[in-house]
This record gives structure tokens, sequence and C-alpha cells, in this order.
């Protein structure tokens, strides 16, 4: 049997690690920008990922709770049909003609593991929040931006926020095309879930 | 005379303590799996941000964010308070004002100002630092007469003799601009070149802009 030098050994672990590293995405952010492209990102580091429950389903049991002064419920609840929706109309029946892996319920706040929560954060610079690595991926939406007169955030618009933020919370990451709901800076009326987005969603569960 | 027992001894010795603390290692993750997770998870939760946002970013060129910024102040960070708002990790910092490129806000050398973050999304500003920031007044119930940066990363820059670095490229990913100046000279030429533009001024160029491609896209009906 052949001697495994110290040297040898170091060098074996080393390639296992740097392989290890490697096949990460670590190195995967594309910088395309072209539209209808089945492209996604996933978090890199998405610790705790939300899991299939028994009835074959990841549970995503979300709760709505206004700290401020604009009521976000029903954006919350057509974000959540749009995660969730089962509907032959929606864009899960229509992109893949399948349906979501998602079955959204709303709980309380203390039995939620994606608990919402919208108030007002003043003028820093984020409308929406997600602690997408922990264990309860809590969302925070700022509502700031509807009372602020350059921004000027019409209600509507926050439910494309909410579902960007709800993305994060199933782990996928922010990609730079206009089209899809993860792209960073996402505003406007239409909160369709593009092929991309989906894609990233079966890639993932 | 080379001692050859003593260098095989010695590399013997050495691969033994490299495999026991391996070993060591393995078991430990193992055992205390959820613990190891944890603490990688804030460790790393500290390098890369582990929050993601809904970020704010309406500029498609550096002169629009220079354009938006009333103040661009170079200051010395002095210390920096870790707080929690609803939930939501915030830092305070307290800066000196050193000098101002543009001070809409009457900011003058040697003021303390406080500079508010979010942690985890943004870059955090480090004690002792000299920047370059350009900043506005915060608006909102989380502090009280503080200033926060415009511009997520192209609003904070480190001075080191008199040039400019960007503190980190995280947004580019997300969107990526060009910035073509690399010192407080060039910077200063550019800020005295655009001047600022109230949000009320920005919002009635943005609406023209848009009636003009109407226009554009709209074509000419001929009775």
């Amino acid at each position: 049997m052949k001697k495994i030098t110290f040297s040898r050994l170091k060098f074996v672990m080393l390639t296992v690690l740097l392989t290890m590293f490697t096949s990460t995405n670590v190195f995967a952010y594309t910088t395309y920008e072209e539209s209808h492209r089945d492209h996604y990102n996933k978090i890199f580091f998405y610790t705790y990922p939300l899991q299939y429950g028994t009835n074959g389903k990841v549970n995503i049991n979300y709760s709505y709770t206004e700290a401020g002064s604009h009521y976000f419920g029903y954006r919350v609840l057509l974000a959540a049909y749009a995660l969730g929706g089962t509907s032959t109309y929606s864009n899960w029946y229509m992109s893949y003609n399948n349906y979501p892996p998602f079955l959204l319920t709303e709980v309380s706040p203390s039995s939620a593991n994606v608990p919402i929560t919208s108030n007002n954060y003043g003028n820093v610079d984020w409308v929406g929040l997600c602690s997408a690595s922990s264990k309860v991926k809590n969302i925070k939406i700022n509502e700031y931006f509807m009372d602020d007169g350059y921004y000027n955030y019409a209600l509507e618009e926050y439910t494309v926020v909410i579902l960007h933020e709800m993305l994060h919370s199933v782990g996928l990451d922010h990609y730079n095309c206009n089209d899809e709901v993860m792209l960073s800076a996402k505003r406007g009326y239409n909160y369709d879930l593009h092929p991309g987005d989906i894609g990233g969603i079966y890639d993932k569960y | 005379m080379i001692n050859i027992k003593s260098e095989v001894f010695t590399v013997h010795k050495k691969r033994n303590i490299f495999l026991i603390l391996c070993l060591i290692i393995i078991v430990g993750i193992g055992a205390f799996k959820d613990n190891v997770t944890e603490a990688l998870n804030a460790g790393l939760d500290r390098m890369l941000g582990s929050k993601q946002v809904s970020a704010l970013f309406p500029f498609d060129n550096i002169d629009q964010v220079i354009e938006a910024t009333p103040n661009v102040v170079r200051v010395k960070v002095l210390s920096s308070k870790n707080f929690k708002y609803d939930d939501i990790d915030f830092v305070s910092n307290e800066v000196q004002v050193l000098d101002t490129l543009r001070s809409n806000d009457g900011l003058k050398p040697d003021q303390k100002i406080t500079i508010l973050q979010t942690k985890d999304v943004n870059t955090l500003l480090q004690k002792n630092t000299e920047m370059m920031l350009f900043i506005e007044k915060y608006r909102g119930p989380i502090i009280e007469n503080g200033y926060v940066i415009i511009g997520h990363d192209y609003g904070q820059y480190v001075v080191s003799d008199k040039n400019l670095k960007r503190v980190t490229k995280n947004l580019d990913k997300v969107k990526k601009i060009a910035v073509d100046y690399t010192s407080i000279a060039e910077l200063k030429n550019k800020v005295d070149k655009l001047p600022y533009k109230t949000p009320e001024e920005r919002k009635q160029e943005k609406l023209k802009e848009e009636a003009n491609k109407e226009k554009i896209n709209t074509p000419e009906v001929k009775q």
C-alpha cells in the first residue's frame, strides 16, 4: 500500500476544501441583463431553509402586523397568492404547467415562520427587508416611502415589494433583470412571477 | 551531522498533530453542529450581510446621485453604537465634520453629527476612518437630528492621501454605474458643476422627461 505523506495529505484536504467551496454558488453571480431568460440567483448563505412538511408542501405560515399607520393586509394577501396560487391562470401554471411547491397559510405572529410587519422606518435606503438566513424569516416593510414627496409609492406598489421579500424568505437572491420580481430595486404595479423567479424556486424545491 | 532520526520524528509528529486537530474539528462539528452552524452564521452574516432588501436606488448615473445629495462632507468616524428598533439592528455613528464640499444644511467643520445605518444592509462606517460621505437629513422616528447616506455604496468613500476609494462594490451586482472621480479635487469639480436639486425639482424634471417621451412615442394625427 502506498504511504500517504504529510504534504500529499495536505494537498488532498486542500483540494477537497477548494472543490467544496467552488461547487457552491459563491462565484455564480452573473451580470446578464438580457430579458426573458430563465435566470435567477440563490442566496449563498441561506441557512435554516424551509422544509417540506408531511403534506408534501413547503409550509409558509405567514402573519401580518400593522405597526405603522398604513394597512398592507390586502397587499400581503395578493403577494401570498402570487407565491402559492394554484389557479390555472397563475404564472405557475402558465409557465410550468404545474403548481407551486408552497402552501401559504395565515397564522398568528407567534406561530409564523414568515412574520411580516409594516412600520415607518424613515428615509433609510430600503423599502423592504428580510432576514432570510434566520430560523424565523422576519419581513419588514417600510411604509415611509408612501408619504415621501419624491418617491411617492402607491399602496399597490407594495405588493411586489412584499412578494420580493417573500421570495428572499424562500431562498432567492437578487437578479439584475427588469422583468423579474427579484430585481433589487423592483418597483411597479405588476407582481407576476417571471419564469426566472419560478425557475429559481423549482431549482431549490 | 544531520540527525535523520530527529527530522523523521518531527515530520511524523507534525503529521500526527495535524491529524489529531482535524479529528477534533470533525468530532467537534459533529457534536456541536447547531452551535457551530449558528456561530458560523453569525460570522458570515457579518461578512456578507444577512439581510436581503428591496433597495432604494433610483439613480442611473453618478451625476444623478450628486445632484440628489444636499451635503457632501469629509468626516472622521468617532464612534459607533448598535441598537435595535422594532427588532431591526441599526447603527448610529458619531462623526466629526472635517470639511464640506457642499452643505445645504449648514454643516460646518468640527461639527459632530450622527449617521444612521442599517446593520447587515449597509457597509458600516469604521471607527477612526476618514470618509467622504453623501448625506441627507434623516426623516423618521428612529433617531432625532441624524443623517443618512445617499446612494448606498456610491455615497461613501474612504479618504486616503486626498484620494477616494469606494468602500465596497456590493451594489454593482444589482446596479453598476460608472464613478469618474478618484480624488477629492475631482469630486469637488463635479460637485461644483452639478448643483443640488431638491426632490421637488427632480420630480418635475422626471415628469417633463416622461411627457417628452410620450410625445415622441405618440404619432401626430393630421386632420
